[in-house]
């Protein structure tokens, strides 16, 4: 038997450690969070929510959101207690929190909000025209590109509802891909306006990173934000995933990030436990967009863009379902799938959402192997 | 000389007049002036096929938590227009005229479309073929042109431009049989009797009593009714022109 050196088994020791601590804190943390979640009534309710229409979903009504936060919580006190590095996790830390806010805002607005007025590019020309306080029309004259900003949306079927409008999502996960744009370009090294590219090696890109970076994170974050739509769906991808980015991070030499990896991980193993069918609670906005921020920050941090496609498959296939849905309806006048995402086509061809779930999760795992074998090259 | 539609048009007609939905019934009359739906589905803005409109008519139905599987033909109207599911005359047309120029081996109807659009409208119209082929496209000269009433033919059409008290409306209807002296026809379309939820895809006939004397002078038959009760006539009567068009891809 091979006898690895000391310092590569207290590596794996502390990674696996972090990861248990993981799921003992978040097991600590749930009752509370749960109490105060049902007693603060922060749950599903019908309202534009078409997917509860689906055969058997009406018994999620009611159920309580932001249970992601229970993940979040976790990660970011183990993270700043145990793992406070200022190289490589208190940026990741940061965007995560960022995406965790947006979430927490859109949960909270969606079910305590009344439905919030929306002003049309229309209205707000005729404003401009009309109003009688001059200073007031030279203020909608400054907002109509705004307003033709927010009517992109509409063309492509966003719905103004109660809680944070599409458009404004969209702008505050740009602010957080920004932000980790600039801690990779400016940051990190020279080494990281590099792409590494798996077989072959590195090819420098430069400041492209920027936009790269900034697409992958509100991409990565939206992709994850809408596979959670099954009881243990988002949550059980989550987990292989993570964990292969814990192996490859500590494969790159790079401890900390393994150690964020593992609690993130640890921590998803006790979310998903109670948030299999019947959930006891669901991730919400505020855990799916913290956990999509954080994957493709640490994706980025270890220089694996190239393996993100496979690490995060699943995720990809669903919000890429999404766009193939309102591509085929605005350009072909059809619905390419029955209901988007994906997941919600298969129910709706009649699976059940067991067996969605379990098939996705198998699926995602193939390609996570996959990723990790492409990812060690 | 087509004396009959094609069975595959024929079929078409036959889905729209008897939705695969519930007890089935037929397609509502969609007004696309009302309904100004940009990008939106086929089936929602007046343009879809029978089985698009039965689709999303499931999907809407799941989505309000009921089921159309037992709905008889009136529960199904009441649901398909307060959905806003339904199809224009236009939409109606295309569909049924694609059919038959498929069974006629002359590939899609839109091959043989000319819209006098810039190419990037028509690459978007490629896309979206029943949305972007009107009456006025059709009834244009590069697309069609006017045949006498004695040598009218099955999948010719009779179109009606500038009709309604202000002029601006403009309809079609496809002639699926030649019997005799009498032409059939189907459209989708409204009366003001229908109410809201009686309308739809329909039939009717003109007799052709005298082949010298214009369209306008022969006996619409529609639902039973003639003459002034029958309200495609009286509309036809408002039109600036009508005419019985073929298809420059069927000559």
């Amino acid at each position: 038997m091979t006898d690895f050196p000391p310092y590569i088994i207290d590596s794996i020791q502390r990674i696996f450690a972090m990861g248990g601590v993981a799921i003992i804190t978040s097991l600590l943390i749930t009752p509370i969070v749960t109490k105060l979640l049902y007693r603060w009534r922060i749950a599903r309710n019908a309202e534009n929510d078409p997917t509860l229409a689906i055969e058997g979903h009406a018994e999620k009504i009611n159920t309580p959101i932001m249970g992601g936060i229970i993940v979040v919580i976790t990660i970011a006190v183990l993270t700043f207690f145990f793992d406070w590095e200022r190289r490589f996790t208190y940026v990741p830390i940061g965007v995560m929190l960022l995406g965790a806010c947006l979430g927490a805002i859109d949960d909270i607005l969606g079910v305590f909000a009344g439905k919030r007025r929306d002003r049309s590019l229309k209205q707000t020309i005729t404003l401009a025209k009309v109003h009688q306080n001059k200073l007031m029309r030279v203020w909608y004259w400054f907002t109509v590109p705004y307003a033709v900003f927010k009517g992109f949306f509409r063309l492509f079927g966003s719905k103004p509802g109660k809680g944070v409008h599409a458009h404004e999502k969209l702008m505050l996960q740009f602010a957080a891909g920004a932000i980790s744009a600039w801690w990779i370009y400016l940051k990190l090294g020279d080494a990281w306006q590099s792409i590494y590219i798996p077989f072959h090696g590195f090819i420098s890109v430069g400041f492209l990173i920027i936009p790269l970076v900034i697409g992958i994170v509100v991409f990565t974050a939206n992709a994850v934000n809408i596979t959670d739509g099954m009881d243990g769906l988002a949550g059980g991808m989550l987990i292989p995933t993570f964990s292969a980015l814990a192996l490859l991070s500590w494969k790159s030499g790079m401890d900390e990030l393994a150690i964020l990896n593992a609690i993130t991980a640890g921590s998803l193993v006790t979310y998903t436990y109670f948030n299999i069918k019947p959930a006891r609670f669901q991730m919400g906005d505020v855990g799916s967009l913290a956990l999509g921020s954080l994957l493709a920050i640490n994706t980025l941090a270890m220089n694996a863009m190239a393996v993100l496609p496979l690490l995060a498959f699943t995720f990809y296939a669903e919000a890429f379902s999404v766009i193939i849905q309102v591509g085929g309806r605005v350009l072909l006048g059809k619905r390419i799938f029955k209901m988007a995402p994906i997941h919600h086509h298969f129910e709706l061809k009649g699976w059940s959402e067991e067996k969605t779930i379990m098939r996705f999760w198998l699926v995602h795992i193939a390609f996570v192997i996959a990723g990790v074998w492409v990812g060690l090259h | 000389m087509n004396k009959t539609l094609s069975p595959e048009a024929l079929k078409v007609i036959e889905q729209y007049m008897k939705l695969r939905l519930g007890a089935g019934g037929k397609t509502p009359y969609y007004n696309n002036r009302r309904g100004k739906i940009r990008g939106g589905l086929n089936a929602i803005i007046g343009k879809g096929t029978p089985e698009e409109i039965c689709d999303e008519a499931r999907i809407l139905a799941l989505r309000r938590g009921i089921s159309l599987k037992k709905a008889s033909p009136e529960q199904l109207a009441i649901f398909l227009v307060d959905e806003g599911l339904g199809v224009d005359c236009s939409g109606f047309a295309f569909h049924v005229l694609n059919a038959e120029s498929k069974a006629r081996k002359q590939g899609r109807l839109f091959s043989h479309v000319t819209l006098k659009k810039s190419l990037v409208r028509r690459i978007l119209a490629k896309l979206r073929p029943a949305s972007n082929v009107s009456v006025g496209i059709l009834s244009m000269d590069e697309n069609s042109t006017v045949v006498q009433i004695a040598d009218a033919e099955a999948g010719d059409f009779i179109s009606i431009i500038g009709s309604g008290l202000d002029h601006t409306y403009n309809h079609i209807m496809v002639i699926t049989k030649i019997e005799g002296n009498v032409i059939h026809y189907a459209h989708s379309y409204a009366w003001p009797s229908d109410g809201k939820y009686n309308h739809g895809v329909n039939t009717g006939t003109i007799t052709i009593t005298n082949q010298e004397k214009p369209l306008l002078e022969q006996l619409w038959t529609e639902s039973g009714v003639t003459g002034f009760q029958n309200y495609t006539y009286v509309n036809a009567q408002t039109a600036r022109k009508i005419s019985i068009r073929r298809l420059n891809a069927f000559s």
